[in-house]
Formats: C-alpha cells, structure tokens, sequence
C-alpha cells in the first residue's frame, strides 16, 4: 500500500508542467545523444548538468535520467542503419539489425527493438517501484563495515565484467581511488595532493574529468580513426513487426528484461554488459544458433530489452543504497549532491518528491520514447546524416564552455582539457575509463567507510567479518578476484561506458 | 600488446612509488587510527604491484603482436590531435584576455579551417553561429558570466 501511494504522489509529481517538459527533454536528447555516434550519455549528462543548477532538484534529476534511458532506445537506430553503435550498449544491436536492415527489413528491426526497449523498460520501473522501498529499509541496517564491503565487491565486478585485461581494469580503479583523495580530508582537515592549486582544494570535480574522459578524448579518437559512415538508403517501412516477428521476439524479450534488470542492480554491471550476456543467452538457447550474426529477430530484441531493463536497474543501488553503478550514475550522484540531497536508504524519507517523481516520469517518459523513435524515426535518419567536422568542434566547444560554467573558473577547464588528453592515451595503451570514475566517486565514500569501521573497531580488520552481510560481500568480491587466475577466463567484453 | 604495456607499466610503477612517498608524508597513522596518507598509501601499493604484475605478464608474452600495431599504426591523423590540442590550449591561455566571443569564433574556424578543409563559407558560416549559441544558451539563459575579455560590450 506505501508502494502505492508513493507512485500516486510520484505522478503527481511528474504530471507537473515543469517537470513533464523536463522529462521531455530529457527522453529527446537522449535519443538525439543515442543517435549520434562517437557521443555517449556519460558525456551528454556531465555536459548539461551545469544547466540544471537553475531548476528544482526533481526536474533536474527527471531530465537526467531521461538522458540515460532515452539513449539506450537511440542507440539501436544508429546500429540498425548505420552498423555503427550510437553508443556502447548498443553494440551487439548491429550484429543482426544491421544484417537485417540489408535485407530490406529495417523497419521490423527498429520496431522490435523500440518495443524491446518500451517492455523491458516498463518492467524493469515496476521492479524499481516495488523493490527499492524493501532495499532501503534493508540498506538502513548498513553500517560503515558493510558499506566498506560493498563498495570493495562494485568495483571488482566492475573490472571482472570490464573488457580487456582484469589487471588493467584493477590498476584504473586503485587509480581512481589515488585521484579521489586529493582535496581536503575531512577528518583530519589537512590538504592532499593540492600542490598550491586553488582549485584542487575541494578535490578533483567528476564533472570536468567525466566531460575529458567521455567528451573530448572520444573527439581525439575519432579524429584519429576517421569515422566512415554509410547510411543505408531504403525506405524505411513497416515498423509495426509481424506476428511471426513477435513470436520469434517474445521469448528473447522476456529474457532480455530479467536478465538486464539484474545485471543493472548489481554495483559494476550495467546496460553494457547486459546486451551482451543476453546476445550470449539467446544463442545458446536457440534452436538455430548458426543464424545468429545473420539477421535474425531475436539478436535485436533480447539485447535491446536488457540494455533497457539494465538503464532501469541501475537507479536501485543509487537511489537505495547512494552507491552508483556504473559512471552515468555516478554523474547524477554528483548531480544530487550538488543539490543538497544525499542518495541513499533516507532518500525516500528526505526527499520523497525526488524519489517517487523520478520512477514516476521514468513511466512517462518511456511512452514518450516509444512515440518519438517509431513515429519520427524520419528525423532521427536524418540527424544521423550531420556531418562529424560540425559535430566535433561543437562536442568540444560544449564541453569548454560546461565545464568553465561549473565554477566560473579556468581550472576546471584546464582539469577537463587534461584529463581529455589522458583519457585519450589511456585508452590508447588498451586501458579502460569507466572503473577510474567509478572509483574517483567511490573513493570518498569508502575511505570514511574504512576509517570509521576501523575507529569503532580499535583497529581491528575482523569487524569486516563480524557481520555476515559485510564478510559475504568480501568472500564474494575475493572469489572474483580469484576466479579468472584458477579457471583462466572470464567473460570477455568490449569496453566502454 | 607487449611493448605498449612495458611503456605503460613502467610509467604507473614509477608514478605508485611517488604517490606512495607522498602518502607517507602525509601521515599515514595507525589502524586504530589511520591518517589522511592511509588509504592513497594503500592504493599506491595496489597500483604498484598489478603494475609490476603486469609487466611481467608482459615479458612472458610472445605473439599477438599483430593486434596492436594495428592499433598503433593507424596515426594517419595524428596531426589533427596535436592540432587540436594545441588550439586548445592557447584557447585556455587567451580566453580570460580576449574574452569568449572572441577565442572562441577564432576557436572554431580554426578546428573547421585547419584540422578538417572545410570551405570558407561554411567555416564562417559554422563559427558565427556556433559562438553565437553558446552565448545565447550560456550567457544569456543559463546567465553564466562567461569571460568578456577585449571586447568588454556586454553587461
């Protein structure tokens, strides 16, 4: 009944002029940064997060998320007719809807794939709206300890899941955990790492590092690579799939819904890593496995149900927990900070209008994406043909102008254009972003999390396995660890948030 | 994949043992106790030790060369990255003194003129309205005070 009555007040919420135009927003610059290659809604949220200081907290958080779940139904287009994913999630999306669109069935493929996603979508807001109040009240009984542990297993499922080398993956998280600790502890209110620079003191801000990670170094990659694109030019008819289309889809969908879900909640998983598994599951389940990579129906629907679901799932640990999942939470963490609002188990309790109005207009704004990418699928084609020597000198004049706004200063500027050219030579020596900005949020958190179990236990360690919440998540996190050295592999994924 | 991760191995090992003397300095306390050095020291040391783990697997392995020269060998464009980034730079070096308008419209032809050969109608064309609208959107919506510089016109 709560439940109830909180989704009431959610859509009262979201049905509020404001914030529906919010949500509006939100849902088509999700879809226009889905659709646009080379542009991932990591960066797009990071760039637009200083034009929100301005709105309530609700319609800032509502735009956001729409960013975030509006390009997991964008990005599919691009696959679909250009073979290029519009973002990273979309990627396995090109294997058969690509394949599809060259037999002259485009239409049934973006169908599909815009019902996957409004499915999956919608389940996984009903999961989100009946699970969440139950993990928060869980979370309430978390102490330092079991949030130490936590935190510990969502970044090493971060770099068992990231593509490439687990190593690597672990060095850019102890890496992020270094960059976080500059600024002022605030136990002992002594300076870290400043050297003198001003703008160093309230530590490293994600926004700008998030806007050079994800912004300007994907500008130095695909200057570098030279981004050839050729844009299928058919008609694009029949988008409503067949029954026959349906019935091949329906199974892939169902799965593809549960399977993301769960892969979002976990801290480290995401929609990434969801379409993926779920490409993976249905090619093995199928009684025609050799017809994937073909253009079959259920390549396009299980993996774009579960980047969908997974976009759902991730808001669980923020909003339950305040522990982001993966680095687009991690900016909208940073977004409900900056707010004054502090995500985690009380969320619900503080601000109620926040919580229950974002799984609210994440409703609407599901209906919203799936009348903007099947109707006026026309305009996105068309959006796709902007040419990327105008697109990139406005990516970057975006991310100069954003990040000065944040602070009205030079320095932050100077921390994106840096961390712009780092990201672009990290990922150039084969390492990966994502698990640094999770670790740069998650730093602060788990160095007050260490400390203070560490007071309250006079310096014990044993305090982590004293409570069988925090010593499972260890054991779990240890396993993980361990797992790959003695079976010698692990999934291997491409990379990228 | 071999020498990339010798070059990179060695730059994060030298950069651990730096950022574990600091740590130090810092204070790292004790475990009743720990101080602000505490947790970078230990991070330092993870760093450290999946550096030096990796540049031992890296020693070890032999082939799979091909994959990466690959990588490496498609630097085609590398002059545009260098372009770019020095625009850059002097565009965080003037930008306080010529003002936004400014730096940046010169900004844009120059990414539109020099690291892409683009016409100069559409150069200009590009620039006008691109600086135009982030002025519009920032300055006067969003109501940042973006630098005015030289050209001190407006309010």
């Amino acid at each position: 009944m709560e439940v109830l009555s909180g989704v009431l007040y959610g859509f009262s919420v979201a049905l509020q002029p404001l914030n529906l135009l919010y949500c509006f927003f939100g849902v088509l610059i999700g879809t226009l940064v889905g659709v646009l290659p080379g542009f991932g809604p990591a960066a797009a949220i990071a760039l637009l997060l200083p034009s929100t200081f301005h709105v309530s907290p609700v319609a800032a958080t509502i735009m956001l998320a729409g960013i975030y779940y509006g390009a997991m139904y964008g990005g599919s287009t691009t696959s679909i007719l250009v073979n290029i994913p519009g973002e990273a999630a979309s990627v396995v999306t090109c294997l058969d809807g690509y394949k599809m669109a060259r037999q002259g069935r485009a239409g049934p493929a973006l169908g599909i794939a815009a019902f996957a996603s409004f499915i999956a979508g919608t389940f996984s807001i009903v999961a989100l709206t009946f699970l969440s109040p139950v993990l928060a009240n869980l979370a309430l009984r978390f102490g330092p300890p079991e949030y130490f542990s936590l935190i510990v297993l969502g970044l090493t499922i971060l770099a068992y899941l990231a593509g490439g080398s687990m190593v690597k993956a672990l060095m850019m998280a102890a890496l992020g955990i270094i960059l976080s600790s500059i600024g002022m502890d605030i136990i002992s209110g002594s300076y870290r790492f400043t050297y003198g620079f001003l703008v160093l003191s309230d530590g490293l801000g994600l926004i700008p590092v998030v806007m050079g990670f994800f912004g300007l170094a994907e500008v130095f990659s695909n200057l570098e690579e030279k981004l050839g694109r050729e844009i299928l030019e058919q008609k694009i008819k029949g988008l409503l799939p067949t029954c026959q289309d349906w019935k091949d889809a329906w199974g892939a969908i169902t799965r593809g819904s549960l399977l993301g879900f769960f892969l979002g909640i976990l801290p480290g998983g995401g929609a990434i890593i969801a379409s993926f598994t779920s490409y993976a599951v249905e090619k093995k389940l199928s009684k025609h496995p050799e017809k994937f990579g073909s253009g079959v129906i259920e390549g396009v629907a299980g993996p774009e149900a579960a980047n969908n679901a997974a976009a759902g799932g991730a808001f669980i640990p923020l909003l339950t927990l305040g522990i982001p999942a993966n680095p687009v939470m991690a900016i909208l963490l940073g977004g409900l900070m900056i707010n004054g609002l502090q995500p985690g188990p009380l969320l619900i309790k503080q601000a109620p209008d926040v919580f229950w109005g974002v799984i609210a207009s994440m409703y609407l704004g599901n209906a919203m994406l799936l009348i903007l990418n099947l109707p006026l699928i026309g305009i996105w084609v068309k959006v796709l043909r902007v040419p990327y020597h105008i697109l990139f000198p406005l990516i970057i004049l975006f991310c100069l102008v954003s990040s000065y706004s944040l602070n009205n200063n030079m320095g932050d500027v100077t921390i994106m254009v840096f961390f712009g050219v780092a990201g672009y030579l990290i990922k150039k020596f084969g390492y990966e972003g994502a698990p640094l900005i999770l670790a740069l949020v998650l730093g602060p958190m788990l160095e007050e999390a260490l400390r203070q179990s560490l007071i309250i236990s006079h310096g014990s360690f044993a305090v982590f396995f004293e409570s069988p919440i925090s010593a499972g998540l260890l054991v779990l996190a240890l396993s993980l660890l361990i797992l790959p050295w003695i079976t010698h592999r692990r999934p291997a994924l491409p990379s990228e948030a | 994949m071999k020498k990339s991760d010798l070059v990179s191995s060695s730059f994060w090992l030298t950069f651990s043992f730096l950022v574990a003397g600091e740590s130090y300095r810092l204070g790292l306390g004790n475990f009743r106790g720990p101080g602000p050095g505490f947790l970078p020291f230990v991070a330092s040391l993870v760093l450290g030790v999946l550096s030096l783990l990796l540049m031992v697997q890296a020693i070890h392995r032999k082939g799979e060369e091909k994959e990466v020269q690959e990588a490496w060998s498609q630097r085609g464009n590398w002059e545009k990255i260098v372009y770019t980034l020095a625009a850059l730079l002097l565009y965080l070096f003037l930008l306080e003194k010529l003002g936004f308008l400014f730096c940046t419209f010169l900004l844009v032809i120059f990414l539109l003129r020099v690291v892409e050969t683009q016409r100069w109608p559409v150069v200009i064309a590009t620039a006008f309205s691109a600086t135009l609208f982030c002025y519009i959107l920032f300055q006067l919506w969003l109501k940042i005070q973006l630098p005015s510089g030289i050209l001190g016109i407006y309010p």
